[in-house]
């Protein structure tokens, strides 16, 4: 009996596709909502531009560490200065830890009663002496040749002994620390490292070892964040690769991998994230950067390749150790007064004399000798890494009154920028849904108590608001940068809220809600999975100027005094650096970034509230 | 006059099926259903006492002009009115014996959809556009009857196939702007229809509709029912509708009922003024080159009824008598069906005349 309604022309078979039976799984794939938003997406051209600037500058943020460090990715050295120093100590920690073997636990307590900050317990006490003495041992192990190593395994053995009967036989223990005291005493006699500097005098010759200074520093949330950021670009790549191989082109499975894909990618960048913490931890880096550097540029720390001896690498060619800096050499705080407000170095007003350390272009050579803006005759030292005193890569952003490089800054403060303004829009989008349903929705005096609430809370202006809330905040308990995100995210999220309650109050007397509750739908389920995907259009445009308003509010938040501080950078506090209009580069180039991502925001959102419109696809 | 429009198919059900049957229960039963409405205007008494009963198995047609209170009526059943400004000021909604005006919210939304369905008047907009079609179908079983994802998709195709949708697997991931008018009300019925209700209320399903796809959406509701046996309440101001689809009839009018009957007693003996005025005003039966018959006026505001018999402004025989009493709904003994052919009217006489 249906047969009869399926034959009539008029209702039924107008829009069926007059495709052959022979592929009935294709004849039967009508796109479905995704396949029509990527579509409508793919077409719009300034969309891709915006999203592939959008993707390049996230990009950016979230590898920072590897693009602008002062740490080395990789060095082979040896470090002379640190090597003497463990050898010299190690008796030192030894002798005071056999020092606390002889004592009794009363003993101890005693003489720490009057000092808060020592070990309360002998054991405790003993334990760090011990873990000190190791760490020189270990010192000692990389820096000398294998065949050197027999005096420490001994040492060591005496102090796993010594640890091990600390507590049942005191005075075994104490025999075995004294022991490993003398060993330690004469280690320090023979052990003496060789010195290129003095190359007549006998010494030990010391080994190259290979470190990954810049690696160790990074932390397990960056790299989440760098494999996020690395799957989700190559995407386009990947997903050809998959639907092609693993889904063998069938659209109906492509179409519900979707969503697998998506969790794949969070899945994998997890995984990432605790196979790295396993492997290297999470931004332990032992490497002090200051005297690192310094150590280099006084010749304490030799470049030695790995395996290979100090001595040989004073001939051979070959044995010298390689160094691997990060494309930009300096560290976010690091600053050269001399390069105090230097412009760009590829323009021809940031050359330097690098004998004194004036600008020599003109205009800055008189503000230097008229104002005494500069320190006077200090020569320029460039630290090992760094490109030459005038090379045009020098400072390609110029540098801030303190002479820390500009683009370094930059790179690093494009991570609070990008995510203030996404964090907190998430936040304000989030609340601003729920509260605006629930007003739309139910109507009536809910309706109209939240409606007086947001007008009570908008006739704030709200950037005191935020002012003022900012200034109650510890920023010891909640650090700034948190503290900008939940206030902004808190009290903006009223214009969401409007717009979402007109939209509702709209949709309320379209029958498909009376049509869902009659249905047995609940209220929750009607009002988010019915009604809300209907009112989210505006809603992700507002969200996109959420993101942009967040940028600009931060930055603005940063210029008083409140939000980021130094020597941590948001865009928004680089542009207020100074307000001296010479100082161009200050001003221009961060707000350069600021319009461009706020534009790319605006783009992407308009792009994406037309093709979620599934009305617009007829 | 009511024989004529019946499809041979069709025609005895009224007459044989519920005669043998008059002491079955009814599914639905409302007693004295007053719905009001607190406006700024004072209360709107949209539904003041409507009595009627629906059986299993068949259709009573619920009939009136546009403010009846015939919607706001089924609204109240599902009770989806929002409460306030609505307002139930007295009756019972008896399904199944079970009052649902007393049940909890929790309690309903497990009747609504699943024992109790509802189809609406416009399919433009009671289908929710960012879903597919399949998904809107999925979503009511996957609810009420725990269906999985597959199982569901399946049922939602079986349910595409049953009201004559062409090429279920394709139409099922299809959007509802992707469809006409007419397949949309087919795939309302669908939803309406998957979790098999005991009674389907049709809020003007053919309205928003052509004619041919009037006829077509009308048979299938027959045959659904037909098929699995369930009541239908279907609300129409389309006497033609009713008398090719109803086993009863109700006519309403300003929020009561004026005179409820067997199809065969209301179309051969309509007793009350308004009913009579309504078939009057048929065009199809109109003489031609005659000017159509009309009845005069507008449908009183619900929030200023008049005293007495509400139909009494537009009544030509109304008296004073009119005026000051309501008048009651009378059983009269001339039904051939046996559930009663009753009449509120205090001019039955005169009425008989007209």
């Amino acid at each position: 009996m249906t047969q009869s309604h399926s034959a009539n022309p008029g209702t039924a078979s107008h829009t069926l596709a007059p495709t052959s039976e022979a592929a009935p799984a294709e004849r039967f794939y009508s796109k479905d909502y995704w396949d029509l938003v990527f579509e409508q997406l793919g077409r719009r051209k300034l969309f891709k531009v915006a999203l592939a600037i959008l993707t390049a500058l996230y990009g950016v943020a979230a590898f920072a560490p590897l693009l602008v460090n002062d740490k080395p990715y990789m060095v082979e050295s040896v470090d002379t200065t640190a090597y003497t120093s463990a050898v010299r100590t190690l008796r030192v920690t030894i002798s005071s830890s056999n020092r606390l073997a002889k004592q009794t636990d009363e003993a101890y307590a005693a003489s720490v009663a009057d000092k808060p900050a020592a070990e309360p317990t002998r054991g405790g006490a003993f334990a760090v002496e011990l873990g000190a003495a190791r760490l020189r041992l270990a010192t000692l192990r990389s820096a000398l040749p294998p065949d050197k190593y027999a005096p420490l395994d001994e040492i060591e053995a005496l102090l796993d002994q010594g640890e091990a009967k600390l507590t049942a036989d005191g005075p075994a223990a104490v025999e075995a620390l004294t022991t490993a005291t003398a060993l330690a005493r004469q280690l320090g006699k023979d052990y003496a490292a060789w010195d290129p500097a003095q190359p007549d005098t006998a010494g030990v010759d010391l080994v190259g070892q290979r470190e990954h200074p810049l690696w160790e520093s990074l932390k397990s949330w960056e790299i989440f964040f760098m494999t996020l950021w690395l799957l989700t670009a190559a995407w386009p790549l990947w997903n050809r690769v998959v639907n092609g191989l693993v889904l063998r082109r069938d659209r109906e499975r492509i179409r519900r991998a979707r969503r697998w894909k998506l969790l794949g990618v969070l899945a994998l960048s997890l995984v990432a994230t605790f196979v790295w913490r396993a492997q290297l931890g999470s931004g332990r880096s032992g490497l002090d950067v200051a005297p690192h550097k310094e150590g280099l540029a006084k010749g304490t720390i030799h470049l030695v390749a790995e395996g290979r001896t100090l001595r040989e690498a004073q001939t051979d060619p070959t044995a010298v150790g390689r160094i691997e800096w990060a494309p930009v050499r300096y560290g976010y705080a690091e600053s050269t007064v001399v390069e105090k407000f230097r412009p760009p170095t590829w323009r021809a007003e940031g050359e330097i004399d690098p004998a004194t350390g004036r600008l020599v272009h003109p205009k800055w050579a008189l503000d230097a000798e008229t104002i005494g803006d500069r320190a006077v005759g200090q020569p320029m030292v460039i630290r090992p890494g760094e490109p030459e005193a005038n090379a045009w890569n020098r400072h390609i952003a110029g540098t801030d009154e303190l002479g820390r490089d500009f683009f370094g800054r930059m790179i690093w403060g494009s991570r609070v920028s990008l995510s203030v303004g996404i964090v907190s829009a998430l936040i304000l989008t989030v609340i601003g849904v729920i509260i605006g349903s629930i007003a739309g929705f139910f109507g009536g005096w809910i309706d109209t108590l939240i409606m007086r609430m947001i007008e009570i809370l908008q006739s704030i202006p709200s950037f005191f608001l935020i002012l003022l809330a900012m200034a109650f905040t510890n920023p010891e308990v909640l650090p700034p940068i948190f503290a900008i995100v939940l206030v902004i995210g808190c009290i903006g999220w009223t214009g969401v809220a409007r717009l979402v309650r007109g939209e509702f109050l709209r949709l309320r007397e379209q029958e498909f809600v009376v049509a869902a509750r009659a249905l047995g739908f609940s209220n929750a389920r009607t009002i988010f999975r019915h009604v809300l995907p209907n009112a989210l259009s505006p809603v992700l445009v507002a969200a996109a100027f959420a993101v942009a308003s967040g940028i600009l509010i931060e930055s603005a938040i940063s210029f008083l005094g409140f939000g980021v501080q130094q020597p941590e950078a948001s865009w928004g506090s680089l542009v207020n650096e100074t307000r001296n209009t010479s100082y161009w580069w200050i001003q221009v180039f961060p707000g350069v970034l600021i319009f461009v991502t706020v534009t790319c925001y605006n783009l992407v959102g308009d792009a994406v509230r037309d093709a979620l419109d599934p009305k617009m696809k007829v | 006059m009511a024989g004529d429009t019946q499809q041979p198919g069709a025609a005895p059900r009224g007459a044989v099926t519920s005669a043998v049957e008059t002491e079955r229960e009814p599914l639905l039963r409302l007693d004295g259903l007053r719905t009001h409405f607190d406006t700024d205007d004072g209360v709107a008494r949209a539904v003041d006492g409507v009595d009627y009963a629906i059986y299993p198995g068949e259709t009573l047609g619920v009939v009136g002009e546009s403010g009846s209170g015939k919607s706001v009526t089924a609204l109240s059943i599902m009770r989806l009115l929002p409460v306030p400004p609505a307002r139930f000021a007295g009756g019972r909604i008896l399904f199944r014996g079970e009052d649902l005006l007393a049940k909890s919210d929790a309690d309903l939304r497990k009747i609504r959809g699943n024992d109790i369905a509802m189809i609406f008047q416009e399919p433009m907009t009671a289908l929710n556009p960012v879903f597919t079609v399949g998904n809107q179908l999925m979503e009511t079983v996957r609810l009420h009857r725990g269906y999985d994802q597959a199982r569901a998709r399946a049922h939602a195709i079986d349910m595409l196939t049953k009201v004559g949708i062409p090429a279920p697997e394709k139409r099922v991931d299809e959007y509802p702007h992707q469809l006409s008018g007419g397949m949309r009300q087919r795939v309302m019925i669908a939803i309406a229809m998957s979790c098999d209700p005991a009674l389907l209320i049709a809020d003007e399903p053919t309205t928003a509709l052509d004619v041919t796809i009037q006829a077509q959406i009308l048979d299938l509701i027959r045959e659904l029912q037909e098929q699995a046996g369930m009541s239908v309440l279907l609300i129409t101001h389309d006497l033609g509708v009713v008398a090719e689809t109803a086993h009863h009839v109700a006519v309403m009018y300003a929020g009561k009922v004026v005179e409820y009957a067997s199809v065969f007693d209301l179309y051969e003996r309509p007793r009350h003024p308004y009913t009579i005025g309504l078939f009057r005003s048929l065009p199809e039966l109109a003489a031609p080159g005659q000017r159509l018959a009309t009845i005069p006026g507008v449908v009183p505001s619900a929030t200023r009824f008049p005293t007495g018999c509400r139909f009494r402004t537009r009544c030509s025989i109304a008296t004073a008598r009119c005026a000051e009493a309501e008048p009651p709904l009378v059983a009269l003994n001339d039904d051939q069906v046996g559930r009663g052919h009753t009449v509120a009217c205090h001019h039955l006489e005169e009425a008989s005349k007209l």
